[in-house]
């Protein structure tokens, strides 16, 4: 009875290391849903910077074709940063809230993708993620230090940049008031 | 069965005592690693190097060399705290310019005298003593 009890123990951890090692790695999002409407730029606000980002789930990113759909909330994090991880989840809560209605996106800098790839399992990010091998969108958007949050509105403008990040009731407030005029 | 067990757990127990007794009979020095990017944050905020010194980070590889030059500790950086750039008061609460510090436990090594930091694969930063806190080993990141 014993040993049955052990071996049906060490099968389920088996089986729980597999699924947590085979979870998918999150993509791109759906078509924006019908009956979404969206805040527009104040006249003031400058371009956000361009630039392409390649997934850790392989797929690509190009802002702009994004932009042109949606509004994009950018994170800026990196695998050992600490305010990261204590922002992750309200982070995460707010990206289900408005999945498919706003990109939520994680720029790494410095993590390799192992390390990137284990901070996303750690935290369940639920966005997808890319690392900035070479530095150009952290320069770009002023990032010098993780965490950094960026709201970019639909077509492009960036509108809002919290060096130190952001999460909670405070960046929904934001969502609301600078991106998304009605969630649907 | 149970005693098997017991005994098993008695073994850990004693092989991690030995393991922190022997720990505790080396010697170890505090270094504090100073990275001045100037950043904006709250003083008392965890930090990583920012802009430019953004290799010196949680994590990253240190290698301390003594003063002919060869490797005698290694190990990874820990989280630093923000630290007020200027001694001119600014407000405690407020965002304002800071320096990030990381103090380091080098164990195995009495002393630091002559002693420099590696960071990564970047230049060796001499570490010296800082007349303005009790002379404790410092490096500064240039």
């Amino acid at each position: 009875m014993r040993r049955a009890c052990l071996a049906g123990a060490i099968a389920a951890i088996l089986l729980a290391g597999c699924a947590a090692s085979e979870s998918p790695l999150v993509g791109l999002p759906s078509p924006v849903p019908d009956g979404v409407s969206f805040h527009e730029p104040p006249d003031a606000a400058p371009p956000a910077p361009d630039f392409e980002l390649e997934l850790v789930n392989g797929e690509n990113v190009d802002a702009a074709s994004a932009w042109a759909e949606r509004p994009m909330v950018l994170v800026f994090f990196e695998s050992w940063c600490e305010s990261c991880r204590d922002q992750q989840q309200e982070i995460n809560e707010l990206a289900e809230e408005y999945q498919d209605v706003v990109l939520f996106l994680g720029v790494a800098g410095l993590s390799s993708e192992d390390e990137v790839i284990e901070y996303v399992r750690d935290n369940d990010v639920v966005y997808p993620v890319g690392i900035d091998a070479d530095g150009d969108v952290w320069l770009d958007y002023a990032a010098t230090e993780p965490p950094l949050v960026a709201l970019i509105t639909k077509d492009g403008k960036i509108v809002r940049g919290w060096p130190g990040g952001i999460a909670g009731d405070r960046l929904r407030e934001h969502i609301e008031q600078e991106l998304v005029k009605d969630a649907g | 069965m149970r005693t098997i067990l017991t005994l098993a757990l008695s073994a850990v127990a004693l092989t991690a005592c030995a393991v922190e007794a022997e720990d505790s009979d080396e010697p170890s020095v505090t270094v504090r690693l100073v990275i001045p990017d100037g950043n904006i944050r709250e003083p008392g905020a965890t930090c990583s190097g920012a802009s430019a010194f953004r290799f010196a980070h949680p994590d990253a590889e240190y290698t301390l060399l003594d003063p002919s030059g060869t490797a005698v500790s290694v190990g990874t950086l820990p989280q630093g705290v923000a630290e007020k750039a200027f001694t001119i008061d600014l407000g405690d609460d407020q965002r304002q310019p800071t320096t990030c510090v990381m103090s380091l436990e080098v164990v195995g090594v009495g002393s630091v005298d002559g002693h420099s930091l590696v960071i990564a694969d970047h230049f060796p930063v001499p570490i010296r003593p800082n007349p303005n806190l009790d002379d404790i080993p410092e490096a500064v990141l240039s």
